[in-house]
């Protein structure tokens, strides 16, 4: 007859190994059914780590994007704040030189809201945010733009105006011939401008995304600020109350043509740093989508379905138990209990 | 006479259950002993009167030991490589923690691009040179955890060299007795089971191959031939190192004058502990630490400074500096070790006083390397370019046995995918292994072990016939007395 044998020590060791795979395996699915993911993940899944390190790192970084996009687009939406204020004050402007123009008594009003504006146009250019001037270019740590008021700009305004002579003796052509070239000069030649500006002629630029690097400024050198600042500085400095009628006219008239150019600038300027604000809005929207797509595929390697493991857990345990009460009956069956 | 015939079949009876009962107690006694076989006596019939025992023997299978010898030894060099890989793993972690290096340099990018974002912000600035420190720390940091499981795997060699040659000594004196007992005659069971039990231990260190001869002796050579034990035991020969050199592979073992383990080893050794101690040592440390230190190399590169001023000076390490800065390391050579001494230029760190912003400007090796000319607080040339440097393609050395050409994060990962894959492989082989070695032993215990129920029925047995010779001896007296009272 054959017999397959068994030793006494074959027996207690099956039963404690299988007790020990079996705690173990039910500490591992406890684990995975808690936290979702593969107890160990990198022995679960190998070489698949270098993938779910990398959309991990893609993940991260496009966070940073959004993160740093959004100091952009801070820095964007309060220049379109300022430069709207701007443009509104050089409609204004347009506005009180009209009733300058038909009243010249009134002359005394135009000269006050001029000082008035000159002042805040030079304040919104020195806004700052964060520590740093929003119209200074890539110049961040430099107030942009010197008060009109005792810089060598004014200087030589007064100097280039009494050239022309005594104020009542001036005709309209030769006001007309100041004011657009040796007057105008003082503030749209690069060297003479510097004397109020002290921006760079380069604009911040962002890498938004990847591989995507816009402006993400505008600056004090832009040509509307100049001619704003410029038709400021006319009705300010020039003495309106002592000019002929002629060349009353052509002050204001070449002021209300600066104002306006400038009012048409600003527009311009606004369009292009509202293209790259639509830019980072786009880039935003299309993270916000790649973001969800990584963390499903992350979650696809490293997951594990939850009821699964609680099912495993619930298994285990059933087994456990029963390999409890087999160890328990193995011990109770001894013949000595029986001679 | 027949009368005194029985008697003395009798009496052989007795003496012969004495000496079974105690097979059977020490079978008893023994049976928790893992290499404990079980023992038996053989009894002749001796013509005309009665029973004798001729000999013990002994439960043997030794095809299922040897086969349990080779599962432990491939176990064992499993379970070595298994260890150093998880110790290793402390590099990474679980990959939601962000302490790999592909995390930390991702973050250190991160970082930067935060400073493109701000580069006026003296903070942004030194955040970023923070996290370069984090990203130097961390792989300094590696580099030491492999250069302890090096250490800790030479200790391992050290101390299982010492077992196999302590092994080797007891081995000889068993095998002796056992020799020497055999030439007697004498009960050498137990002898046999000692040495059974001495070249499981051994096989665990070392795999072995046996071959009996006349009279029980064993010899033993390793499994890749070279002879351990033929009459007197071979010398085993290590010359540890206290503080293994990066880069540089360790000492090898030596049996016999031969060389057992490296490159050069002329009959290497094919499992075992010692196999994957060695293993660990000097094929994953070395792997693993010539990655990271491909990383360090390629990270000084990117960060390196060139000459903006026109006067051709050469390329200067920037915010990384190595031993040999401010020279840049070679294109696409290993440098051992330089994961353990890649550190962050003090002219920038500013926790050393260092001025954090020369990373936006440059210019960490004075005017003639300065990017920003005077352009303003918020130049972001430089920071792209860096940005940039990060995400190029870059040749890397093919000790690092990873992909030739590729992008630096890209090549943390795949260093840290290349340990994770090693280690699943090397566990899956580990359960394999084990497993075979729990069944093989299994059944080798089944066949050969003491099974405390047949031993208690087996006494049973020999008690009722005791007490049937005793009643016999008995009888056979009555008999003897009526007899004699007769003759009277």
């Amino acid at each position: 007859m054959k017999t397959t044998p068994v030793s006494t020590m074959g027996l207690i060791n099956a039963t404690r190994e299988s007790r020990m795979n079996l705690q173990f395996k039910i500490a591992e699915a406890q684990k995975e059914a808690n936290s979702g993911r593969y107890a160990d993940v990198g022995l679960s899944i190998g070489y698949l780590t270098e993938r779910t390190l990398s959309l991990r790192n893609e993940m991260d970084r496009l966070k940073t994007f959004k993160d740093t996009n959004s100091v952009a687009a801070s820095r964007l939406e309060l220049s379109q704040v300022q430069l709207n204020a701007m443009a509104d004050a050089a409609g204004g402007f347009v506005q009180t030189l009209q009733a300058a123009r038909a009243s010249p008594s009134s002359s005394g009003v135009a000269v006050t809201d001029a000082k008035a504006r000159l002042t805040s146009l030079t304040g919104a250019l020195n806004t700052a945010v964060n520590g740093a001037y929003i119209f200074s270019g890539v110049n961040t740590d430099v107030k942009p733009m010197n008060d009109y008021a005792g810089s060598q700009t004014q200087t030589d305004v007064a100097a280039t105006f009494a050239a022309l002579g005594p104020p009542g003796d001036i005709s309209a052509a030769d006001m007309k011939a100041f004011l657009d070239g040796p007057f105008k000069a003082l503030f749209l030649d690069d060297p003479n401008w510097a004397n109020l500006s002290s921006a760079s002629d380069g604009n911040i630029t962002n890498r938004i995304t990847n591989n995507e690097r816009i402006a993400t400024s505008t600056n004090a050198n832009e040509e509307p600020f100049r001619l704003l600042a410029a038709a400021y500085a006319m009705i300010v400095d020039l003495p309106l109350d002592q000019l002929g009628e002629g060349a009353y006219l052509a002050v204001i008239d070449t002021a209300m043509g600066m104002a306006g150019q400038a009012e048409g600038g600003l527009t311009g300027i606004r369009a292009s740093l509202g293209t790259s604000q639509e830019r980072i809005k786009s880039a935003n929207d299309r993270m916000d989508v790649q973001l969800g797509l990584l963390n499903e595929h992350i979650v696809a390697i490293e997951g594990v379905d939850p009821y699964e493991a609680q099912v495993k857990v619930n298994a285990l345990l059933t087994q456990l138990e029963t390999a409890y009460a087999l160890t328990a009956r193995l011990q109770n069956l001894s013949l000595l209990k029986y001679i | 006479m027949s009368l005194s015939a029985s008697l003395s079949t009798a009496n052989s009876s007795l003496f012969v259950t004495g000496e079974r009962t105690s097979i059977v107690s020490r079978n008893i006694a023994n049976a928790d002993r893992p290499f404990y076989s079980k023992k038996s006596v053989s009894v002749v019939t001796v013509p005309g009167s009665g029973v004798k025992s001729s000999q013990v023997i002994r439960a043997e299978q030794p095809v299922l030991f040897r086969k349990v010898l080779t599962s432990s030894s491939a176990a064992a060099t499993q379970g070595a490589r298994l260890d150093a890989l998880n110790f290793l793993n402390g590099t990474i972690n679980d990959v939601e923690l962000g302490g790999s290096p592909s995390a930390l340099m991702n973050s250190f990018a991160n970082a930067l691009q935060t400073l493109s974002a701000q580069p006026h912000s003296k903070l942004a600035a030194e955040a970023a040179v923070r996290s370069a420190r984090d990203l130097a720390d961390g792989l300094n940091g590696a580099s030491s955890i492999i250069q302890q499981v090096r250490n800790e795997s030479e200790t391992g060699i050290q101390a299982s060299v010492n077992r196999v040659n302590s092994l080797l000594a007891d081995f000889k004196t068993v095998n002796d007795t056992i020799v020497k007992g055999t030439i007697m005659g004498s009960d050498v069971t137990d002898y046999l089971d000692q040495r059974d039990e001495i070249l499981a231990n051994l096989s665990n260190e070392i795999g072995v191959r046996t071959v009996m001869r006349d009279n029980n002796d064993m010899a033993i050579y390793t499994d890749g031939g070279v002879t351990l034990f033929d009459r007197s035991p071979r010398s085993v020969e290590f010359q540890r190192t206290l503080n293994l050199t990066p880069g540089v592979p360790g000492n090898a073992v030596v049996i016999d004058g031969v060389q057992v383990t490296g490159a050069n080893a002329t009959m290497p050794l094919q499992s075992g502990r010692l196999v994957g101690l060695v293993e660990a040592r000097d094929d994953i440390s070395l792997t693993y630490q010539a990655q990271l230190d491909e990383m360090a190399r390629v990270l000084i590169t990117a960060f390196a400074e060139s000459d903006q001023s026109g006067g051709g000076g050469p390329d200067r390490t920037g915010l990384f500096t190595w031993p040999g800065s401010p020279a840049v390391p070679p294109a696409g050579t290993l440098i051992s070790g330089l994961a353990g001494t890649i550190k962050v230029n003090s002219t920038v760190d500013p926790d050393l006083g260092g001025d954090a912003v020369l990373l936006r400007d440059g210019g960490i090796n004075g005017a003639a390397y300065t990017y920003n000319g005077g352009v303003g607080a918020s130049f972001t040339d430089r920071i792209d370019e860096l940005i940039d440097n990060m995400n190029a393609t870059y040749a890397f050395d093919p000790a690092a046995k990873l992909a030739a050409g590729a992008s630096i994060t890209g090549f943390a990962g795949s260093s840290a995918a290349w340990l994770q894959e090693a280690r699943k492989v090397a566990d899956d082989a580990y359960s394999y292994q084990s497993t075979l070695l729990q069944r093989s032993y299994e059944s080798f215990s089944n066949l050969t072990g003491v099974n405390l129920e047949e031993e208690l029925a087996l006494m049973l047995d020999l008690e009722r016939s005791f007490q049937t010779s005793s009643k016999l001896v008995g009888v056979i007296d009555t008999m003897f007395t009526s007899l004699l009272q007769a003759i009277r």
